[in-house]
């Protein structure tokens, strides 16, 4: 125990205490034959030379052995080597450390919360993420008051959850926080039980805002980048199909440029116009041929169809248009069915569609001021087993008038609209096998632009 | 306006012809069709090759050239032709407005170079001034054949003179370098005046430069 042999350390007296090095204050040892004991008996740490060389902590606890007449006679103590309780402290304090800057420099707070007592603790780092002050005492009610308003009832179920026992928890939600600004939370947290029968839910939380931000950055770039790819390849071709088609084009115009002359001389030329004219209807044929030619390439060459959730592309295009939306006011509001079937498309194209739809309802609304802007995009399988995709707004609504000719390319309500989104949109649904159709709301104001896509059943 | 002031001058002059060289026959007939109804003769050709068989009449004319052609394009031809000392002004025609293929057509010598489809105006406009830079290319060399001719009539002697009169000589220093008398030289000068049908000192200074006599100092 202290390094010197039991023998010798059962024959240590008072005296040999006095060899010991006292390294701590305030560890008094009474030394026998003073008058006055020391007040306390049970010192809290003392050092002992040990005969490695090195000192370990030990615990003494003196008793003074009075005489007859009260006197102290010896003094007798108890050496309890606590040096390795010592270094457990030291390291759990240092590993207290540790933790903390770690939270610090992760964004992570540490949580636990017991159900049955609504206890709460929280380390620094989830005050500082959470945005409360340390004199605040944690609770449900505080954490409610953060959570975006569209996520509390996802916070409510999980706190259902963990109330019916659940040992898991592994979820995502926003933080509106005081200034307006948007924080994105992860939570993991499992059910412990302890020694004592308590049980708790610990966990973490990190404030993931710049990786979703990132990781949206990223997603938009990706998108435009298969865009701008596809954009490429679609170069490439047209300038094949200019020149294959501006070839019969400027033999059609100088021919007609040809007649045009014929014609205004003072006795026209009828045989020369006739024969410049069957070239006209030839060379005509021709570019529509080259045409058809380089359609039939480029269905080929741009197919790029595979399995995809129609739901997945809607909160894609949400993710992607979040920040036009707000800057329009419009606020959009997914309502995916769930287990939907899969479908077999082109996931850019798909979006683009969506995109065009959304953008145009965002138009239509732009006239809007006396209620809220809402655009709704909501998903379902028909009883045909089609995969539906409905974009509804609540704008002005198509006119009468507009109506026949929504779909067709050139036709825009736009004063800088190109009027081939719709047209382009319509032939991106049928070359999935489906149809796209608008009408206006009949109970509200607004129009629901639709599109129904054949599903993959197994 | 100006087109018909064209249509007159055709008329006094109708002994030009427009070659087109274009692979495509769509374009071949069209052009054919547009320069007849443009009261221009034609004659097409399917490549440069061909057109390079092909006799070339001596009468004003211009090439329309198409830049993509199978084979050789339309400014390799251009150097072709250069290179065979064929100087016929081209008119080019481009599918795709290529700028940097028309800058090194037009610093070749190009009269213009006309995207396709191109406006009829245009091309008659370009057809025009190319078809009048080589009739006054053809006057041009029309007068220096003659002149040569002239000029080798000329005696050695006659030749000395000429040479030093436009090198702007008084008789006196002339007869003093050809060490014979001024009287020698005024009748050299006299015949040599005649011989070349120059009306004046002036006259004769422009045939040497024609000539490219040099100066003698």
């Amino acid at each position: 125990m202290t390094g010197t042999n039991e023998r010798r350390a059962i024959g240590v007296d008072a005296k040999g205490i006095g060899a010991m090095r006292i390294t701590e204050q305030p560890v008094t040892l009474g030394i026998a034959g003073r008058e006055d004991p020391p007040r306390t008996t049970d010192l809290q740490a003392a050092a002992l030379l040990a005969t490695g060389g090195r000192y370990r902590w030990y615990a003494a606890r003196p008793t003074p052995l009075r005489g007859e007449r009260g006197n102290t006679v010896k003094w007798c103590s108890v050496g309890i080597d606590v040096d390795d309780q010592n270094v457990a402290e030291n390291a759990l304090q240092r590993s207290e450390a540790y933790l903390t800057e770690a939270q610090k420099l992760s964004l992570t707070g540490g949580i636990a919360w017991d159900p049955a007592s609504d206890d709460h603790f929280w380390s620094n780092e989830t005050y500082q993420i959470m945005g409360f002050d340390r004199s605040v005492r944690p609770s449900m009610g505080l954490i409610m008051q953060r959570v975006h308003p569209d996520d509390r009832a996802h916070l409510q179920h999980e706190v259902d959850r963990a109330m019916q026992g659940a040992q898991n928890h592994d979820y995502e939600s926003r933080l509106l926080m005081p200034d307006g600004q948007i924080k994105h939370v992860h939570v993991r947290a499992h059910r412990v039980k302890y020694a004592s029968g308590k049980e708790e839910i610990v966990g973490a939380l990190m404030d993931v805002t710049e990786s979703r931000k990132a990781q949206a950055a990223l997603d938009a770039v990706q998108t435009a980048l298969a865009h701008a790819c596809r954009m490429a390849t679609l170069g490439e071709i047209s300038a094949s199909i200019a020149h294959e088609v501006n070839q019969p084009l400027a033999a059609i115009v100088a021919n007609g440029q040809a007649c045009l002359r014929f014609l205004s001389r003072e006795t026209p030329d009828l045989n020369y116009v006739r024969g410049a004219i069957e070239w006209i209807v030839k060379d005509g044929n021709r570019a529509g041929e080259v045409i058809r030619r380089v359609r039939g390439l480029v269905r080929k060459a741009d197919d790029q169809k595979t399995l995809l959730d129609v739901n997945d592309i809607a909160s894609e295009v949400a993710a992607l248009l979040q920040r036009e939306l707000a800057a329009q006011r419009v606020t959009l509001r997914l309502e995916p069915a769930s287990a939907m079937p899969l479908i077999v498309g082109d996931r850019v194209q798909l979006q683009q569609v969506i995109i065009n739809l959304v953008l145009n309802s965002v138009d239509a609304m732009q006239a809007v001021t006396d209620r809220p802007r809402a655009l709704l995009i909501r998903s379902h399988e028909n009883a045909a087993h089609e995969i539906v995709i409905a974009v509804k707004d609540n704008g002005v609504g198509i006119p009468a008038e507009t109506a026949d000719y929504l779909f067709d390319p050139f036709f825009s309500t736009k004063p800088s609209g190109l009027g081939i989104g719709l047209s382009i949109c319509r032939s991106i649904v049928g070359d999935h096998g489906g149809r796209l159709w608008a009408t206006n709301n009949t109970r509200e104001p607004g129009a629901t632009f639709q599109f129904a896509l054949p599903s993959q059943q197994e | 306006m100006r087109q018909h002031a064209k249509t007159v001058s055709l008329e006094e002059d109708s002994e030009q012809i427009v070659f087109v060289v274009d692979d495509d026959e769509s374009m071949q007939v069209a052009m054919t069709h547009l320069f007849r109804s443009m009261n221009f003769d034609v004659k097409v050709f399917g490549t440069g090759a061909a057109f390079l068989e092909s006799e070339l009449p001596n009468i004003p004319s211009c090439l329309v050239l198409d830049i993509r052609l199978p084979g050789m394009n339309g400014l390799e031809f251009q150097d072709v032709l250069a290179k065979a000392g064929i100087h016929i002004p081209i008119v080019f025609m481009t599918g795709h407005g290529d700028i940097p293929m028309s800058v090194k057509a037009m610093k070749a010598g190009a009269i213009d170079f006309l995207p396709k489809p191109f406006r009829d105006q245009d091309m008659l406009d370009a057809l025009t001034r190319a078809l009048d830079d080589d009739r006054k290319r053809r006057d041009q060399e029309k007068v220096l054949s003659q002149l040569r001719h002239l000029f080798e009539a000329l005696t050695p002697r006659e030749r000395e003179v000429l040479s030093l009169v436009t090198s702007g000589l008084m008789n006196k220093e002339i007869a003093y370098r050809l060490k014979v008398s001024e009287i020698t030289v005024k009748i050299h000068r006299g015949h040599m005046m005649k011989k070349m049908e120059a009306r004046s000192l002036v006259d004769l200074v422009r045939m040497a430069e024609m000539l490219g006599i040099k100066r003698t100092n």
